[in-house]
């Protein structure tokens, strides 16, 4: 199940969404899960910890055994109301079908299918930043009593110890080193052989390389050599314009105002580094810049520092933007700044994402401008902040 | 640092450097040359000045590739493969990406470098992507004046751009060599090449070679097609970027054979002088141009001029002269 819908206010109350999300996929036996994984409580403000899990686990348990959900048939047979939203559903299903295979099948719609997802994602967004869509805690009932459940030394969230990467490189390191390397290295030339001869099944090469040692890494990399790597559509070029309001459009003078005094538009690079797919935020913001008057850059996810130092010199761009909800900012983000130094541009960085307050701190002494969480969700709100930043350090190279 | 910075934003400096082949000042100089304010565009006549014919002592050696095409038919993936080619043949790339975005909003989300495989770590590759803004499919200044700042430093310039028919109008006032891109089953470009609508290409690339017999029917169309205008001299190179890609080392040699047989001053001093006529005339407008006397007038001026002025300084003649008759 997905954490779409956690909020970082008031994030006790994202166990009874998870409990309502969990019933909405149990209670009719005929169209039950099965099998589910419940998000934590705390997924919106950074790592669960065990005791997160344990609790979520607790959910599907109690449901399980503490209720009589699985001794009845589907419970919801015979009802009008549901059978019209199944049916509602059904017609939506099969209309988007048709689209997929007017593109020629989901492969080749797979471009049309990231784009409405962007699109959809994008008009939830602007739903939630307009009040039309009600979420407790974050645009009505705002007002909140501290949470215990935040109160403790670790601010109720996981904090992974940087030792357990040295630790993990070490490891890699002793692995390689106490191998057969010729094994290896004839392990992985048959993979190769194996991978660029259409008639070879590459099973029984990954399968030998392993027995040898070869590292996932090196693995993925031969294979990385043969066939390419797959860059995935971002989605976000062909994302609708969102209807001008008030906002926005005092939002897009001022870009156009910065854009003449810096005597070309205001260019963004939204970048994500990291291992983490979750590219929500960093498309949505994206798309806000563009509609607020800015030229994008967005390269998709799965970026190394390197190369997102790379484009922004390359590019030109006046403001970075990083979008990063692995947990690995503390390590990533100082990285892309020192990268970026290296390159010699002169940036301001903003970085949004699942950042602890304590880490968000570190940040902004390393070097980062700003530090967006998921309880910032007014895009426009943000967009106008950055443009202001870009202003504020346009100002300050002119003057120094 | 501070001072280091201020050497790099000194634009006579940095066009120094690319003239010295230092592609690490390229970011920069564009830069410079986007930044359409009045002091921008001082700025980058002092840095057009440093990369003119006159002080390079000839005309810059790379070769400027146009690669244009219709929306889909496989630009990015061809750079992507051409690009990588073209490192391992110790070629270093530019690659200006002019996106088509229209500026609904005045912004626009730049997706084509995404798409170009690249070693961020490579400083033989540049990707720069700009908007093509209000003129569909149009060069604007700031990509012309991009091409002559850069072809000293690299040894390939490529703009790529979207359309089919007036797009290329523009790239090939700026380029060598034009390459248009079509894949299989698209009629569109057959009919245009047919009807005159668009201009006979120097290379015709059909992408998507591994779809077989598709794409050797639109090939054999497009040769009776050339064949029927009288050109029977264009090659069409079948490619395809799906690894294993195949028929870029074609496409490679018949770029490369196209820059042989031009007439290299030709071509560089019409692409200066029509980037100075595009870039006063968007400063300037259609007024502008009435006041030196027309299109054509213009144009006359322009050839009765130095052909080693780089095209920062002919705009100044062009703006000089239009004064001149407006006062007079």
């Amino acid at each position: 199940m997905n954490s779409l819908g956690l909020t970082e206010q008031q994030p006790e109350n994202n166990v009874i969404r998870i409990v309502l999300e969990a019933l909405a996929v149990t209670l009719g036996r005929n169209v039950r899960a099965r099998a589910i994984q419940l998000p934590a409580w705390n997924e919106a403000l950074g790592l669960p910890r065990p005791w997160d899990q344990q609790w979520s686990l607790r959910i599907q348990q109690i449901l399980a055994l503490e209720t009589d959900l699985l001794e009845y048939p589907d419970i919801f047979e015979g009802s009008k109301v549901m059978d019209g939203l199944a049916a509602e559903l059904m017609e939506g299903a099969r209309a988007e079908m048709a689209v997929v295979e007017e593109h020629g099948g989901a492969v080749k719609a797979v471009d049309y299918m990231k784009t409405q997802l962007v699109e959809s994602h994008r008009e939830r967004v602007a739903r939630i930043e307009r009040g039309e869509q009600k979420v407790v805690g974050q645009n009505v009932y705002t007002t909140a009593e501290p949470s215990p459940l935040q109160a403790g030394e670790d601010g109720g969230i996981l904090t992974v110890d940087p030792e357990v990467e040295r630790a993990q490189v070490e490891a890699v390191e002793r692995w390689r080193a106490e191998r057969d390397e010729a094994a290896v290295r004839a392990a992985l030339a048959e993979l190769r052989a194996a991978a660029e001869n259409e008639s070879l099944n590459v099973m029984p090469a990954t399968l030998a390389a392993a027995r040898a040692g070869a590292t996932t890494g090196e693995w993925a990399g031969v294979l990385r050599e043969v066939f390419g790597e797959y860059r995935a559509p971002t989605g976000v070029e062909g994302a609708a314009a969102i209807p001008d309001d008030e906002a926005l459009h005092e939002l897009r003078e001022k870009v156009d105002r910065l854009s003449e005094a810096l005597g070309r538009r205001v260019k963004i690079l939204v970048g994500k580094p990291g291992l983490d797919g979750h590219s929500n935020g960093a498309e949505q913001i994206a798309v806000r810049a563009r509609d607020a008057g800015m030229d994008v850059v967005y390269e998709g996810i799965r970026l190394t520092p390197s190369r997102i130092a790379a484009t922004a010199v390359q590019e030109g761009v006046h403001v970075v933007g990083l979008s990063i909800l692995s947990g690995s900012h503390r390590e990533l983000i100082p990285e892309v700044l020192r990268e970026l130094r290296e390159a010699g541009a002169d940036v301001p960085v903003v970085v949004g994402g699942i950042i602890p307050p304590a880490d968000a701190e570190r940040l902004m002494q390393a070097g980062v401008a700003r530090v967006y969480t998921p309880k910032d969700f007014e895009l426009t709100r943000i967009m106008g902040d950055i443009v202001d930043l870009v202003a504020e350090h346009h100002s300050a190279a002119a003057t120094a | 640092m501070s001072a280091a910075r201020a050497a790099a934003g000194d634009p006579a400096e940095l066009g120094r450097r690319l003239r010295e082949c230092d592609r690490g000042a390229a970011p920069a100089a564009l830069n410079v040359i986007e930044d359409r304010s009045a002091r921008g565009r001082e700025r980058t006549r002092k840095l057009l000045a440093e990369v003119s014919p006159a002080a390079l002592g000839g005309e810059a050696g790379a070769h400027l590739v146009g690669v244009t095409g219709p929306p889909g038919a496989g630009k990015s993936s061809l750079l992507s493969a051409l690009v990588g080619r073209w490192r391992e043949l110790g070629r270093t790339v530019a690659v200006l990406a002019v996106d088509p975005t229209s500026r609904r909003s005045g912004g626009s989300l730049l997706g084509d470098r995404a798409r170009i495989e690249h070693d961020p770590r490579d400083d033989g590759v540049l990707i720069r992507s700009t908007a093509a803004g209000t003129r569909m499919g149009g060069l604007a200044p700031p990509t012309r004046e991009a091409v002559q700042a850069l072809a000293p430093a690299f040894d390939l310039v490529v703009v790529e751009t979207v359309g089919v028919g007036q797009s290329e109008t523009d790239v090939e006032e700026v380029t060598d060599t034009v390459a248009v891109v079509v894949q299989p089953a698209s009629g569109d470009t057959l009919q245009f090449l047919k009807a005159g609508i668009m201009e006979v290409p120097d290379v015709l690339v059909v992408t998507k070679a591994d779809l077989g017999e598709p794409a050797l029917r639109a090939r054999r169309d497009l040769e009776s097609a050339l064949r029927a205008l009288g050109s029977r001299d264009t090659p069409v190179v079948s490619v395809s970027s799906v690894p294993p890609p195949s028929g870029i080392d074609d496409l490679v040699e018949a770029l490369d054979a196209h820059r042989a047989a031009i007439d290299l001053p030709a071509t560089r001093l019409r692409a200066r002088r029509l980037t100075a006529l595009a870039d006063f005339l968007a400063e300037r407008g259609e007024a502008g141009l009435r006041a030196l006397g027309g299109r054509r007038e213009a144009e006359r001026f322009l050839d009765s001029l130095h052909p080693a002025l780089d095209a920062a300084a002919l705009v100044g003649a062009l703006e000089e002269r239009a004064s001149e008759e407006g006062g007079g």
